[in-house]
């Protein structure tokens, strides 16, 4: 144990040391009080939905601001989320518009599609390779058509002989957030 | 409580509550019987219910992780070792520095008192400058959807290569 | 007698008992009391290391008291104090840094949970389900802290208004406002998993 004199020692230093922490809070206080103004992004401006906005805008900060915008998430969501978005950044122009676009389609479903969006996503991501590859080959497909195109093409007997029920219900939703072709 | 003339919850702060007791399964009968005939009327506090019951049921989901089987056993030992000592003798070793302890906890606690009556302020405001968590919370689901959308970029070809094709 | 003053006696009664040196009543308290404290500490953290850890030294610094316990709340009240004291400091000093490395094992630790209603396969409903689990995660971890502890008070240790403002140390008018933010913020956050009735 520390002898008294430390210890008196000891404690001056954490006097001191807790003086400086209240001025400082106190400091923060005063300034986070008085935030700078900062112009908040128009909804739906140039046609981005609100998650797609937001996006940009952790985007555009500085490291040190995302670190601190995502400091409530658990640690190890939050590496996740910077590595999605580094990935996200290094996008080429042509890839990150046509993900916007497909996010821009997702994000305007009803909530209860959007969600059968993304579990049919998820399911197709665990999908055998075999099945896999014939799901793909047929959303490309789809990719390329009208909406009345796919409409007629999902109703066809080819269509469902090829593909099981499950597959189908996939590939309709999955479908939703591919822009009609031309 | 008495609610012989009942306000709309949804407008009545000290009523509000009542909003949350509901799917909560918390209010007394005769409490509970006034709210569903307002609520048979009420879209607003309809509404506010049917989420609010959806959002409890949700957060059931959330189970927490099981225990460590040694927990017990660290404790104890930790017990056990604490019982060692003399219940005086941590007293007897910070003496000195009681006076500065005091001290120090009254500047903690202006300093608490003075940033936590801040915070209660500031409880929806942004973890970072100027963004809300709102819009945090809307840039992760939408990198979660863009994670998942990605892999239809090795699926889906650009419209310019399907039609070099045709 | 009302259920919660019973309680408080039965529990104040055992706390005077380890008070004058009883350590089977200290067992019976911490049977009693350690998953709720647990479990309170895990949601709050998100890290089950951590949360054991915090744990230990909530029934720690009970123990320690001992000498100088008074009844003058409800035990539970006095244990969950310390609870949220010990969770809100950790994550104020950033601590939840150290335990990054340990979250992994987290995920695959949570028990089953309450599957949602929904006509698609299974596998497609777990993966939704995990998703939504996930969603509901890392929506309670956006929460301010001292908002993020009133829900979990308020619905997993089903704790009332006054107990938690005792707690928390504020009004049970603040407790109210930080509740009906913080489920407003939930209702509006999780309302896309919801089927879209929220918000």
């Amino acid at each position: 144990m520390l002898p008294t004199k430390s210890k008196v020692l000891a404690a001056s230093v954490l006097s001191g040391l807790i003086l400086t922490y209240s001025a400082s809070a106190a400091q923060s206080k005063g300034a986070r009080s008085a935030p700078a103004p900062r112009p908040r992004a128009p909804k739906a401006a140039s046609g981005k939905s609100p998650g797609n906005q937001a996006l940009e805008r952790l985007s555009r900060m500085s490291p040190a601001e995302r670190e601190k915008a995502l400091s409530n998430l658990p640690p190890d969501r939050r590496a996740q989320v910077l590595k999605r978005l580094e990935s996200y950044q290094t996008l080429s122009p042509e890839a990150r518009a046509r993900a916007n676009t497909q996010l821009q389609r997702l994000q305007s479903l009803p909530p209860k599609q959007q969600n059968q969006v993304r579990g049919s996503l998820q399911e197709f991501q665990n999908l055998p390779e075999a099945r896999k590859a014939a799901v793909s080959n047929e959303l490309d497909r789809l990719g390329a058509m009208s909406e009345a195109q796919r409409t007629a093409r999902m109703n066809s007997p080819e269509f469902k002989s090829r593909f099981s029920s499950s597959e189908r219900q996939m590939i309709g939703d999955i479908s939703r957030v591919l822009p009609p072709g031309k | 409580m008495r609610y012989r003339s009942f306000q709309c919850p949804s407008e009545t702060a000290k009523l509000r509550e009542l909003l949350l007791d509901y799917p909560a399964g918390r209010l007394e009968p005769a409490v509970r019987a006034h709210l569903e005939k307002h609520l048979a009327v009420c879209p607003a506090c309809r509404d506010t219910v049917e989420a609010q019951t959806a959002v409890w049921n949700a957060l059931d989901a959330w189970e927490p992780a099981p225990l460590s089987p040694d927990f017990n056993r660290r404790l104890w030992h930790e017990i056990d070792r604490v019982a060692a000592e003399p219940w005086y003798k941590g007293l007897v070793e910070w003496r000195p520095l009681l006076p500065a302890m005091f001290v120090a906890l009254l500047v903690v606690a202006a300093g608490l008192m003075f940033t936590r009556s801040h915070d209660v302020l500031i409880q929806s405001a942004a973890p970072g400058e100027g963004v809300t968590t709102t819009e945090v919370d809307q840039a992760v689901s939408t990198l979660d959807d863009l994670q998942l959308l990605q892999q239809l970029d090795s699926v889906v070809r650009p419209e310019s290569d399907a039609a070099n094709e045709i | 007698m009302t259920i919660s003053t019973a309680v408080l006696d039965l529990d104040a009664e055992l706390m005077l008992r380890v008070k004058s040196g009883d350590g089977e009543s200290f067992r019976i308290l911490l049977e009693k009391h350690r998953n709720p404290v647990i479990h309170f500490v895990y949601r709050m953290v998100q890290d089950r290391a951590v949360a054991e850890e915090l744990a230990q030294e909530v029934f720690l610094r009970v123990y320690k008291s001992r000498a100088t316990y008074e009844p003058t709340a409800k035990f539970t009240t006095w244990l969950f104090r310390i609870a949220t004291h010990l969770a809100l400091n950790w994550l104020r000093d950033g601590r939840r840094e150290r335990g990054a490395q340990r979250l992994d094992d987290d995920r695959g630790g949570l028990l089953p949970v309450r599957e949602y209603p929904d006509h698609r396969p299974s596998v497609e409903q777990r993966m939704l389900r995990d998703a939504h689990l996930q969603q509901v995660r890392d929506t309670i971890a956006l929460l301010p802290e001292k908002q993020r502890a009133a829900v979990l008070m308020h619905k997993y240790e089903e704790m009332g208004y006054a107990q938690i403002a005792q707690v928390l140390g504020c009004s049970e008018s603040a407790v109210k406002s930080l509740l009906f933010r913080a489920y407003e913020t939930l209702r509006a956050r999780l309302a896309f998993m919801l089927g879209g009735g929220a918000g």
